[in-house]
């Protein structure tokens, strides 16, 4: 409050700013390079991309407004609806068995035992390793007539496998299998929660007589769960953005069977230069992470405790 | 059955989960290895033999030569090595500001920051191209490593709760000194950072290494391209060719991010700290 008083009242010393202006500087000075990046690459972009949505826009003769056509358009593309439809199945079956796997998962990796941390740097390895890379691996894998996932059925239950990749029924089942194949990222922070939780709370919570599943239910849950929350938010906005996996694995095929929304926008951006569509349909999914995000902080109110203020 | 033997049962059990697993996580991983030192044909065959026979080492020395893939190797690297640096300077500076300073506006700006997370690339992606098109960024690198110098929410975040567990009296003291914040960030707060340096190194090299739709969109010249574009272009321009040969490409690709994470995988989980002291 004494800012402007401080700096008229120099007298003797050269003028000084106060310590309270000379810290919000500081901290606007420390925070430049996100603001601008921000504005420049994220803010601009994201209001231009909103203009770009309601325009028929082919990257060569400037945009033509053209009010609603787009989302008309696409409220009539079954192809459109098709991407959307697989992505959502994806994102439904998918995210819940990818929290669960990997809160599992980093339960068991955080165990004492010896030789854990080999154990847990096999675990991250496929979460290392570039997807595209992984993408090509998983391509021989599901191969129908030399992949090994379909050796293993035929030799552990004389079952003959499916043509996973090349058939509209088994490729999301593939997609999903592969996705689960790299949890890493999930695991790792979960790992970090749980090594927070302190041990007293497990001791007390023993003395109390309370076994593995009730300790899981009433200490490891309520205390990890704003990390859990974030995993759930993370894993929904990631699964419904899927690109580059799907790229490799089946370019959306077959016939649109795995056709994810993304490369529908990708397609629609640089294949065919719909520039202003495309736009349309990132700003829908964009809304539509926004609903699922606000649902999802809404109802977390009953589930996720905050031990102090984050 | 008393706590100790309890305790060592669920470890047993726990073990005898995990040992399975390690099996399905590993096979992907031994299949490429396997691939890249065989000839053709033994991919091919029913049923999949894993032990090369024989062992053929230059599908390294072919893979490597059948498209400049050592030339996208070099342009990945110099890609994300000048990223990495870019994106833990801003990101650090920015962790900084959010976890020691006050400043008005600041609940708001950390509020903008953690939203940008929910914002898909896809929204962003077609201005940028228009803007990068503009400044004839097109078919440079610049469009891959310009954007990420704002430091990403996911790294100002972490870069924050680390700064946030350090002391007060600490910094306090070398206020009264009269260092000025810069001093502090720069003297203090960094070299007392080192797993948080490390940890966001390594995974922000991991995503720049793995990116596929940044290149894919803004590199058009096969000279420029990044190993995971070569190789992406290379599976969808040649249906069936030689796997063997990608497969040895491959393990190359893989290389640099999996040292990188043995060199500082100890960091990792010290360097994520996620709930609030």
């Amino acid at each position: 409050m004494s800012g402007m008083a401080a700096v008229g009242a120099g007298g003797a010393e050269r003028p000084r700013l106060s310590l309270r202006w000379r810290e919000a500087i500081n901290f606007y000075l420390f925070l430049a390079p996100w603001i601008l990046g921000f504005l420049a690459f994220t803010a601009i972009p994201i209001v231009a991309s909103l203009f770009l949505g309601f325009t028929k826009y082919n990257a060569i003769s400037p945009p033509d407004f053209v009010g609603l056509k787009n989302f008309r358009f696409l409220y009539n593309d079954q192809v459109f609806w098709k991407s959307l439809r697989v992505t959502l199945t994806y994102t439904v079956v998918f995210v819940p068995l990818q929290l669960v796997s990997s809160l599992l998962l980093a339960m068991l990796l955080n165990l004492r035992v010896p030789s854990m941390r080999t154990i847990r740097t096999i675990y991250y390895l496929p979460s290392i390793l570039p997807t595209v890379v992984t993408g090509l691996v998983w391509i021989w894998l599901f191969n129908a007539d030399f992949g090994l996932i379909n050796f293993f059925l035929y030799k552990a239950f004389e079952i003959r496998g499916p043509n996973w990749l090349g058939s509209e029924r088994w490729v999301m089942s593939a997609v999903i299998i592969s996705g689960l194949w790299a949890l890493g990222g999930g695991v790792i922070i979960f790992l970090a929660a749980l090594q927070n939780v302190p041990g007293e709370f497990y001791e007390a919570a023993e003395l109390d007589g309370a076994n593995i599943l009730h300790r899981f239910w009433h200490v490891t849950v309520p205390m990890i769960s704003p990390v859990i929350l974030y995993n759930l938010m993370i894993a929904m906005i990631l699964s419904l953005q899927v690109f580059t996996r799907i790229y490799v694995l089946t370019q959306g095929g077959p016939n649109y069977a795995s056709y994810f929304y993304n490369l529908y926008v990708y397609d629609n951006a640089f294949s065919y230069l719909k520039l202003g569509l495309a736009s349309a349909q990132a700003w829908i999914l964009f809304v539509l992470i926004l609903l699922l995000t606000v649902l999802a902080l809404r109802t977390s109110g009953r589930w996720v405790h905050y031990s102090g203020g984050v | 059955m008393g706590r100790r033997s309890r305790e060592r049962l669920y470890k047993a059990i726990a073990l005898l989960l995990l040992l399975p697993g390690i099996l399905w996580v590993l096979m992907p991983t031994v299949w490429m290895f396997s691939a890249a030192f065989s000839r053709l044909e033994q991919i091919m065959r029913w049923p999949p033999d894993l032990w090369p026979d024989p062992w053929v080492f230059s599908n390294f020395y072919e893979g490597f030569a059948f498209l400049p893939f050592g030339r996208y190797f070099m342009n990945s690297t110099q890609i994300a090595v000048i990223r990495v640096m870019g994106q833990v300077l801003a990101a650090s500076m920015a962790g900084y500001a959010f976890a020691r300073m006050q400043a008005p506006g600041k609940n708001l700006l950390f509020i903008l920051v953690l939203s940008t997370l929910m914002l898909p690339y896809t929204v962003t992606m077609i201005p940028q191209y228009i803007i990068f098109q503009r400044l004839g960024w097109i078919d440079t690198y610049l469009p891959l490593i310009i954007p990420h110098f704002d430091g990403g929410a996911f790294f100002i975040f972490l870069f924050r709760q680390f700064f946030r567990s350090i002391p007060d009296e600490l910094t306090e003291a070398a206020r009264l000194d009269g260092c000025s914040y810069f001093g502090i960030y720069w003297r203090m707060m960094l070299p007392l950072s080192l797993p948080v340096i490390a940890a966001s190194s390594i995974l922000i090299f991991q995503n720049s290494w793995q990116e596929l739709l940044q290149p894919l969109i803004f590199l058009h010249d096969n000279g420029k391209y990044t190993i995971p574009l070569g190789l992406a272009r290379f599976r969808s321009s040649y249906g069936s060719s030689p796997w063997h040969l990608i497969m040895a490409v491959s393990i190359g690709a893989a290389l640099p991010p999996v040292v990188l994470f043995f060199i500082g995988q100890r960091f990792l989980l010290s360097g994520i700290v996620v709930s609030d002291k």
